[in-house]
């Protein structure tokens, strides 16, 4: 190394200390944050080269010279909004960041770790004073790399290819540190348990990963970051330092679990005191309003055959029918970003848009059976037979309904399943739902629908075999809507009236429960009626015709 | 007040600066010379102060081939005057030096990363020819003029400066390899 080359290498970095002087404006004063952040974050780029090229010396007058940009004392606290608590912070972090990178070079490296790696990780690991420290940092690390306010997307990045998309691994090299930062911490026998935190919760999974690969590799890193003694002489100290570092291991493990459970825990207590956020609570009637409406193709079919008979409110001996379901009271809350609310609504729908299905075969229970010598020939015989024989006696099949069967669609003549049949101009198919239906058989339009039993076809005359009667309804869509919230009273009263709601829960769990849930009942706001038995046959299917999952 | 904002195209009669009505007549002469309006941008000044900050870095690798640290000294009394020249006037003005004082079309790129760039190059012909006394002189100003930079509020000058150590550092630590 020549004169001049020493003199560069003890200027660049004294020079880069010395700046420090001019942290402070006046004595006493407050520092300059702008002026400590741009030289912090210098003596970071100078410590990432001394990592980078394991050069101990200045490493460790780096690493020791900013702890004084500026002074940690005893007064300080993460949670010190100033100048200097936020200058601290940021040091705080770049050191975090700075383990991290260690970290990597020695993951990415199969040989043992050097002795600089050793030294480095050492000294970044004793900047902190505990596991709540270290997880501290790290969440303050995320959030500084989340705001793009760190140099560690380009420390990654100078070490991929150009001209190629990757995959920037800092979120997962972060969480690996602080795992690691928090074994080294962590004492077998502590007794405290940790501050639950959200991704205790939502990193679990990974959480449980990275403990376990450092478990497998207790031998690389207890030696580094481990005890250095054993408090057993007969035990060699390297076997000590890796049971004991596998002990930290255990005990971290149970740690962050019970901090997951109480992070759980404390957002179910958030979600019971919290209320309804009317505007969720809308968004959710109304995907289960407007899905309903647009999906009743039974009620279209009826009007549009004059099946139909409107009141003025619901007739006073009829009993409402309802639907109901638990919700998750979270989705509905304010604090909390769901997404898909509107699907949810839609899913609500769905047993309502069954029960019309549901309700005209009910209707229809006492049709004429049809028998056929069970081929395909005779079904199509034995159809083209009833639809002539109902015609002559007056009442001409207006519906085939069909269960869903693409082998039954095909022996009818029928458009396949992803096909949509030309249905325009038939007035007995309504225009809004015509692209539901399969075709026509003989000028009758089919209809195919799960709800229709597998191995039975009904062959359908409209308004004799069944009357739809409807009354008024919320945005016309045949069914009203009530949302029910409970408190800790009202959920124990509910429980009182209805005990069976409990199942195999403890009153206790049970009221929780109703408190974390809410009650969306769909009361039906219409009825069929039966009509004339005869206007009706079911036909058997053939077995080559049934689908079969 | 500057309603109009630096570096804006404006319309007749457009204010240029409010200023409080406690402003004596020379306090309002001032303020008045500190704008120039004109008709389309010129940049022939900016122009001119690279060409010349090109001429000096030309003297000062020359200074350095011929060892001569004193002259190379008063080319970076140069550099630090230039330097900390707009930061000087910001403050007077009380403006901070960010946005369009800081930018490039100003005050950013171009003189501010010139010379930057040119103490870089020149550190690195010092160092190539063995000169201790050079490196400690060059590497001294970044520092400095940071420093001064600081108390001016110029972040821009502060950051331009003291990214040069790192990058001093990694430039001996990668001769040293």
């Amino acid at each position: 190394m020549s004169r001049a080359d020493e003199r560069l290498l003890d200027r660049s970095l004294r020079y880069l200390l010395e700046a420090r002087y001019a942290l402070n404006p006046s004595p006493g004063a407050d520092p300059d944050e702008a002026y400590g952040r741009i030289l912090l974050d210098q003596i970071d780029q100078a410590l990432k080269v001394a990592i980078d090229t394991e050069d101990k010396e200045s490493f460790t007058q780096l690493e020791t010279g900013w702890q004084e940009i500026p002074e940690e004392t005893d007064a300080w606290l993460p949670s010190n909004d100033s100048p200097s608590g936020r200058l601290i912070s940021h040091r705080r972090v770049l050191s975090f960041g700075l383990a991290m990178w260690v970290l990597h070079l020695v993951r990415s490296d199969t040989d043992p770790i050097s002795e600089f790696r050793s030294v480095a990780l050492r000294a970044l690991s004793q900047r902190f004073s505990d596991v709540e420290d270290v997880l501290d940092i790290y969440d303050a690390a995320t959030e500084h790399d989340e705001g793009e306010r760190t140099p560690w997307t380009n420390w990654f990045l100078q070490e991929l290819p150009e001209g190629e998309a990757h995959m920037i691994p800092t979120s997962s090299e972060l969480l690996v540190t602080a795992l690691l930062l928090a074994v080294a911490w962590t004492r077998p026998q502590q007794a405290e348990e940790l501050r639950p935190r959200d991704w205790f919760d939502w990193r679990a999974e990974e959480i449980e990963q990275t403990l376990d690969r450092l478990g497998d590799e207790s031998e690389r890193w207890a030696p580094v970051l481990g005890s250095s003694t054993s408090e057993n002489a007969a035990i060699p100290v390297a076997d000590a330092q890796v049971e004991d570092w596998r002990a930290r291991i255990d005990r971290l493990r149970e740690q962050l679990d019970a901090g997951r459970k109480g992070w759980k825990e404390k957002e179910r207590q958030a979600v019971r005191a919290d209320e309804i956020d009317p505007a969720k609570e809308r968004e959710l009637v109304q995907g289960l309003l407007a899905f309903a409406k647009k999906r009743r193709v039974i009620r279209q079919v009826m009007k549009v055959q004059g099946a139909m008979k409107d009141l003025p409110a619901k007739p006073e001996e009829h009993e409402e029918l309802a639907a109901r379901s638990w919700v998750p009271k979270r989705m509905l809350v304010a604090d909390h970003t769901v997404l898909g609310i509107d699907m949810a609504g839609r899913d609500l729908a769905r047993p309502s848009l069954d029960a019309e299905a549901k309700q005209l075969l009910d209707a229809l229970s006492g049709a004429q059976p049809t028998a056929s010598d069970g081929d395909e020939d005779s079904f199509i015989s034995a159809l083209t037979d009833a639809i002539a024989e109902m015609t002559d006696s007056d009442l001409p099949p207006t519906l085939l309904l069909l269960p869903i069967s693409w082998r039954l669609r095909q022996a009818l003549g029928m458009a396949p399943v992803w096909g949509t049949p030309d249905m325009a101009g038939n007035d007995l198919v309504p225009a809004i739902a015509a692209d539901q239906f399969a075709g026509t058989f003989l000028d009758v339009p089919a209809l195919d629908i799960p709800q229709v039993p597998a191995d039975l076809a009904w062959l359908i005359s409209l308004p004799a075999a069944a009357t739809f009667i409807e009354w008024p309804s919320q945005e016309n869509s045949g069914i009203r809507v009530e949302v029910e919230e409970y408190t800790a009273e009202s959920a124990a009263t509910f429980l009182d009236q209805h005990p069976d709601v409990a199942g195999e829960l403890s009153r206790e769990e049970a009221i929780n429960f109703l408190q974390e849930n809410v009650m969306i009942s769909r009361f039906l706001a219409w009825k069929i009626e039966a009509g004339k038995s005869e206007a009706a046959r079911s036909l058997k299917l053939p077995e080559s015709l049934i689908f079969s999952n | 007040m500057l309603p109009a904002g630096l570096d804006r195209t404006l319309s007749g009669n457009a204010t240029v600066a409010d200023v409080p009505t406690s402003f004596s007549a020379r306090d309002r002469q001032r303020v008045r010379r500190a704008f120039k309006v004109g008709r389309t941008r010129d940049w022939r000044d900016e122009q001119d102060l690279v060409a010349q900050i090109d001429r000096l870095h030309g003297i000062a690798l020359s200074a350095i081939r011929e060892h001569q640290a004193s002259e190379w000294r008063e080319i970076g009394t140069l550099y630090e005057f230039v330097l900390l020249a707009l930061p000087k006037e910001a403050k007077a003005l009380n403006l901070p030096f960010t946005g369009a004082i800081a930018a490039p079309g100003a005050f950013g790129f171009g003189p501010l990363q010139r010379i930057e760039g040119n103490l870089f190059k020149e550190l690195d012909t010092a160092l190539e020819l063995n000169d201790a006394e050079l490196v400690d002189a060059i590497s001294y100003l970044p520092g400095k003029v940071a420093r001064e930079a600081g108390r001016l509020g110029a972040y821009p000058v502060v950051r331009s400066m003291l990214r040069l150590y790192p990058a001093m550092y990694s430039l001996v630590r990668s001769r040293r390899r």
